[in-house]
């Protein structure tokens, strides 16, 4: 820091000639809420903001830390398009809506021709600025437009106000910190200008952007030149690995909707008329609470693809009942059509073939009210699940849900037909056919496809992102 | 060239990994041979009452609304 800024840092309250202290304001309120740094009396509590000079001299030091870090320096030489330049002044502005560091610079250079240009650091870009004089310009046009060579501008959309905060070398004029200047910024065609207002001056200025390749090989090309190509290989590698990544996002999403629209119904249609009724409405009792409990034996199914996924659905038929404030619990067994004969007849009774008789009827309900407690299991699947119906109120007032269907997907490795056996738990008495059960055959997996476009796109975010901000540079660089 | 190439190999790797998961079913119930072994097994080592809540399954039953 130099001499003079140490003088600037001892800068007086103008209400009582204080000393200055730092501090800050809290703005906004909740979540929103912010610490604005703001220069404060220590003798009668007189606050400086960012509209204020004296911020800016306060606080000059910390709009000066990343000083080195730019592309251009004072003194420095090169030749750009034939012309040779020397920089010989440089300005430092900060944006006043920002209480943030959000600054550019602005550095005169000297042509060999004579011209003065402004090279302009910006967000990794630059530009040469020259000295313009428009055809026509209006900026009292009115309060929110102003009119520039035959066009109109919004000052809102092209206009903001900017505080000097740093200037060294040769100027056309002695800038102060913390001088305050309104800017608009437009494009127009091919070419940017720019209008600086202060309180009496105005400068315009039109510009074109420059690489900055173009910049380092003009002045600063034994330093630079290596890392720059380094950056840009980099970042080219980055971006064609995102574009794979984005590539493999595509393909997985395409294998996850196959798997997603995968599946056809299968032949046998399950008749929810020709059930075996073998308990209804049954009240129950016991520890798990009270409930009326259905026992329904389905014909058997044909399902015949060994090594194929299906999928099972079972669904309230609200056709038939509607689920109204109310659950129901559902088990679903399949029961291979050997397996059911093979113990019946080890119960040495007639095989379950047709409709049976009461007692067969009386068996089979034995046999299946303790069908999970066999050593050896009688079923080759087993599916549970609930439907509810629900009314609340929350903070956006009443709402109702309900799940009325469950799926599941298997794997079955053993093909042949199967009964299916369904126990339905309600907390009211419910209609015996009020449930349906269907099967979809030739599913395919959809879930890891599902998993894998989330990993991809992740990837692909990780090497957009380091496209842009790997940069072996002291300096941003935002294109190349 | 050497970090493309990781990421060709990992992409393959992920996607393969995937679509041999997917093929073969990995994680999804068995239906058949397999439940019956399993199911075989695993009351092999516990006892089941009946009329208990684990008859219900882990569910168990909704109190209601």
């Amino acid at each position: 820091m130099s001499d003079d800024q140490k003088e600037l840092k001892a800068i007086k309250c103008t209400a009582c000639n204080g000393d200055l202290g730092r501090s800050y304001r809290l703005e906004g309120s909740g979540e929103d809420q912010e610490e604005i740094p703001i220069a404060k009396c220590l003798s009668c509590g007189k606050e400086y903001d960012q509209h204020t000079q004296e911020y800016y001299e306060f606080y000059a030091d910390t709009f000066i830390t990343d000083l080195e870090n730019t592309v251009f320096k004072l003194g420095l030489k090169g030749v750009l398009d034939g012309l040779e330049y020397e920089i010989i002044g440089h300005i430092r502005y900060q944006e006043e809506e920002e209480y943030e560091l959000s600054t550019w610079d602005e550095w005169l250079a000297v042509s060999s021709d004579g011209g003065y240009h402004w090279f302009v650091e910006e967000d990794g870009e630059i530009y040469d600025f020259e000295e313009y004089a428009p055809q026509s310009i209006n900026l009292e046009l009115s309060p929110s437009q102003f009119e520039f060579e035959g066009k109109k501008y919004s000052r809102e959309s092209t206009g903001f106000d900017a505080r000097i905060v740093f200037a060294q070398g040769e100027l056309s004029w002695e800038p102060e910190i913390g001088e305050q200047m309104k800017c608009y910024d437009f494009k127009a065609g091919k070419y940017y200008y720019t209008i600086e207002q202060s309180e009496d001056e105005v400068s315009i200025t039109k510009g074109k952007r420059l690489s900055h390749k173009k910049v380092i090989m003009a002045f600063r090309k034994d330093e630079y030149a290596e890392k720059y190509e380094n950056t840009v290989r980099k970042r080219k590698v980055y971006k064609i690995k995102a574009l794979v990544y984005l590539v493999m996002a595509l393909v997985s999403m395409g294998f996850a909707i196959r798997g997603c629209i995968s599946g056809n119904p299968i032949k046998d249609k399950i008749d929810r008329k020709n059930v075996v009724v073998i308990t209804e409405n049954e009240y129950k009792q016991d520890k798990a609470g009270n409930y009326y409990l259905h026992q329904l034996l389905y014909s058997p199914v044909t399902l015949d693809k060994a090594g194929e996924m299906y999928e099972v659905r079972v669904a309230v038929d609200t056709v038939v009942q509607p689920l109204s404030l109310e659950w129901q619990s559902f088990k679903l067994l399949l029961i291979k059509e050997e397996r059911i004969a093979e113990f019946l007849k080890k119960k040495q009774a007639a095989g379950p073939a047709g409709r049976p008789d009461p007692a067969e009827m009386k068996l089979m309900k034995e046999m299946l009210d303790e069908v999970e407690t066999l050593d050896d299991p009688l079923e080759s699947f087993e599916f549970s699940g609930e439907f509810w119906d629900e009314v609340g109120y929350d903070d956006e007032g009443r709402w109702h849900e309900s799940d009325t269907i469950a799926t599941k997907d298997f794997l079955l490795d053993d093909p042949g037909r199967y009964y299916l056996y369904l126990e339905l738990y309600s907390k009211n008495k419910r209609k015996t056919d009020s449930v349906y059960i269907s099967f979809e055959e030739n599913i395919r997996s959809a879930r890891y496809f599902v998993i894998l476009i989330f990993v991809f796109i992740v990837l692909m975010i990780i090497n957009q992102v380091r496209t842009k901000s790997y940069n072996e540079l002291p300096f941003e660089v935002a294109t190349y | 060239m050497t970090g493309l190439i990781r990421t060709f190999l990992v992409s393959t790797l992920l996607f393969g990994g995937t679509f041999w998961m997917s093929q073969d079913y990995i994680g999804y119930d068995k239906a058949g041979k397999a439940y019956i072994t399993k199911q075989r097994e695993e009351r092999k080592s516990r006892s089941v009452r009946v009329g208990s809540p684990g008859y219900y399954g882990s569910r168990g039953f909704r109190a209601g609304k």
